[in-house]
């Protein structure tokens, strides 16, 4: 069988497992130019070959889809317009630009950096996508047709918008992190400023009141741990965490709240064996640290280490 | 970061929800352990869930953030209108949506824009908004946005039909590539001078054109390679009120947009017309030729003093490759006192006389062309113009004095 221009490149980047399913379809070099229009359709503008396409195509071809779910596995407009960006098409960058690019302003807003950060992230990503070292293609080609490029871009730019945060915050975090965790953890305020005894003894039980938090947190479960950290530490609100993890937000509030209760119980119990306390004056002082755990959570969060059981 | 740490298209699924079982399953799991996947699954929903509620300014502005709870669309999922099938959403802003569709027998790709149901039950407010219809249809001119059709959803929603534009602003451009050269910044300037001047001709001032309001189209049949299209008309009084730059009157309108206002849009709203028109176009131009506001502000308090009272940066100090006909335009454009800027008809004029003298534009027979000026000739029309404007004074330009 003589194979046509655009099943011979097709058949030949496919991935292995996948290419006897795809072989024995009649027509394929009819269903194939039918597959390039409507990619090209949504980028007209943009002159890619068809066999340049459809290698691309086959090569991010998930092996283990059966032909027929062409049209609803890959997004082949988007598909196109990373294709058109590899193979470095005059204008691809452009439509990249107006397509995708454009909005990372936008999509990194949640963060409130201000306008320059977005706009150095945009330059940053616009660079990462687009440039090629030698020898390899350039980073958009890791997107495989699969859902919206740009929500593939999305991702990557909160991945680089994040790593940018992350280089400042860990060299401000080395200079002050531990004061910091022990001021916040322990700062006099609310109640403890009607109560000066208290205040005392929370001054003096500083290191001690900073153990048994980390402690408390230790028995935790991992999943009460996580919900903890997402939402004192990337501050989500319980819908949006509903949203990540897939329950609804009532679940996610009662669990807040269980996970709140355990670490309360475990401080009463591990401050009761560090300090010597009446039984009522350790109920008041875990009421008092209970009450500043927005302030002190998030940066034992942060700090503590991930238990390996 | 491991092999098993999250990809980009796993972590764009997640929030799409096409993820497997499986996938979903090994999510969960992994953001328990790694922290950094945790920070970016947290950092994706955040960003889908919170898109939008800042606006972003210009990159020298430290603009505040602008909270504003926006009233969605109907929940009524709009799938087609008239003829057309909507294909996706394409902008958003305060005022309403912008969504692509396609007409089902024809195949024109259209751009329908509709109004949020808040606004549409305000008359002023949908009376500006198919002004904009109005004012394209009127006009007439190829720098301007088609305008097919106008109406109102079953919803209540007031809609516009418009020509699809497939480009970028002149914003977006100048931020991706810098400033431009003089002969690519006259010939976008030339487009829309023109188109001002068509708007001028019927008493239609825009009142707040800047550099987000002029999209470019590629398109070969333009010297230069680009066509520039004017938006916003007729809404644009309206439209910015959620913008960072946009000053509000008391009545919540926007009067401009600070870098670009006038001196006597600053003083007063209502007694705008098509001078104001010019000062923004040679901001503007400004702007094209050297990557910066000739006033930078940045307070509204500062800006305001400086637009009305200190002289703007020389062109020439920030942009060396700018002849002097075309500084000179801009500075003439930039005057304080209206009536010493040239009309939009003499912009137009000195614009062509500048390619002509560059040798992009041919030299077109003399009567069908509005007279050039030149700096010199600039000057004696400002001149004549102070002369009239001083025998009929009124309290308003006293205010500048």
């Amino acid at each position: 069988m003589s194979l046509g221009t655009l099943s011979q490149p097709f058949l030949a980047n496919l991935p292995s497992s996948a290419r006897s399913a795809w072989a024995t379809i009649p027509n394929l070099e009819h269903r194939l130019e039918g597959v390039v229009a409507a990619a090209r359709s949504h980028f007209s503008e943009l002159l890619l070959d068809g066999p340049e396409f459809v290698a691309y195509l086959a090569a991010r071809w998930p092996a283990h889809q059966p032909p027929d779910a062409m049209a609803t596995v890959i997004n082949l407009g988007d598909l196109y317009l990373a294709a058109a960006c590899v193979h470095r098409c005059p204008g691809a960058a452009e439509a990249l630009e107006q397509h995708c690019l454009r909005h990372v302003p936008a999509i990194l807003s949640y963060l409130n950096r201000g306008s320059d950060f977005a706009q150095e992230v945009q330059q940053m990503l616009s660079e990462k996508l687009l440039t090629a070292q030698p020898g390899e293609q350039s980073k958009l080609a890791d997107y495989e047709g699969r859902g919206a490029l740009l929500m593939w871009v999305r991702a990557a730019a909160v991945r680089t918008a994040l790593h940018q945060l992350d280089k400042a915050v860990t060299r401000k975090q080395v200079d002050d992190g531990d004061e910091n965790i022990l001021r916040h953890a322990t700062a006099p305020s609310g109640s403890a400023a009607h109560n000066p005894e208290l205040a005392a003894i929370k001054e003096d039980a500083r290191p001690e009141v900073r153990i048994a938090l980390g402690d408390a947190l230790l028995k935790l479960t991992r999943e009460q741990r996580t919900l903890l950290r997402l939402y004192y530490v990337e501050g989500m609100r319980v819908e949006e965490i509903g949203a990540l993890l897939k329950v609804n937000k009532s679940t996610v509030s009662r669990r807040l709240a269980e996970a709140r209760a355990a670490i309360q119980r475990e401080l009463r119990k591990a401050l009761a064996r560090r300090i010597k306390l009446t039984p009522s004056e350790v109920e008041s002082f875990v009421e008092l640290v209970a009450s500043q755990l927005d302030i002190s959570l998030p940066n034992l969060l942060l700090s503590s280490p991930e238990p390996h059981e | 970061m491991s092999s098993s740490c999250l990809s980009d298209s796993i972590l764009a699924g997640m929030v799409e929800g096409n993820l497997s079982d499986s996938e979903r399953q090994y999510v969960s799991e992994h953001v328990d352990e790694c922290a950094a996947c945790r920070g970016l699954a947290a950092g994706m929903v955040l960003s889908v869930f919170r898109a939008g509620q800042q606006q972003h300014g210009h990159p020298n502005e430290k603009q505040a953030a602008v909270q504003e709870t926006k009233e969605p669309l109907p929940p009524t999922e709009i799938e087609r209108i008239g003829n057309y099938r909507i294909l996706r959403k394409i902008g958003e802003g305060g005022m309403g949506e912008v969504f692509e569709a396609v007409h089902e027998k024809i195949r024109r790709r259209v751009a329908i824009k509709i109004l949020r149901s808040q606004y549409s039950q305000n008359k002023n407010i949908v009376g500006r908004f198919f002004n904009e219809a109005l004012a394209a249809n009127v006009i007439q001119h190829q720098s301007l946005v088609g305008i097919f059709e106008a109406g109102f959803l079953s919803t209540g929603s007031a809609f516009l039909i418009m020509e699809y534009l497939h480009g970028e602003t002149l914003f977006a451009r100048l931020q991706r590539l810098g400033p431009m050269n003089e002969i690519a910044a006259y010939l976008i300037g030339r487009q829309i001078s023109s188109a001002l001047a068509a708007a001028h001709a019927q008493e239609i001032v825009h009142r707040d054109l800047k550099t987000e309001n002029i999209m470019l189209i590629q398109d070969a049949d333009v010297i230069g390679g680009l066509r520039a299209k004017v938006l916003d008309f007729g809404l644009a009084k309206i439209a910015v009120r959620h913008q960072a730059h946009a000053v509000l009157t008391k009545d919540g309108l926007t009067m401009g947009t600070r870098p670009y206002m006038a001196p006597e849009q600053w003083l007063s709203a209502g007694s705008v017309d098509s001078k104001a028109d010019v000062y923004a176009l040679g901001v503007a131009l400004f702007e094209m030729l050297s990557g910066r506001y000739p006033f930078l502000g940045p307070s509204t308090s500062e800006y305001m003093n400086q637009h009305l009272y200190e002289p703007p940066s020389s062109l020439a100090s920030v942009c060396t490759h700018a002849s002097a006909a075309g500084a000179a335009l801009v500075a003439g454009m930039l005057e304080k006192k209206r009536s010493m800027r040239p009309s939009m008809d003499q912009v137009v004029a000195t614009i062509e006389g500048i390619l002509i003298s560059r040798r992009v534009l041919a030299v077109s027979p003399p009567e069908l062309r509005t007279p050039s000026l030149s700096a010199h000739s600039l000057k004696a029309q400002a001149d004549l113009d102070v002369a009239q404007s001083f025998l009929s004074l009124n309290d308003e330009d006293l205010q500048f004095e």
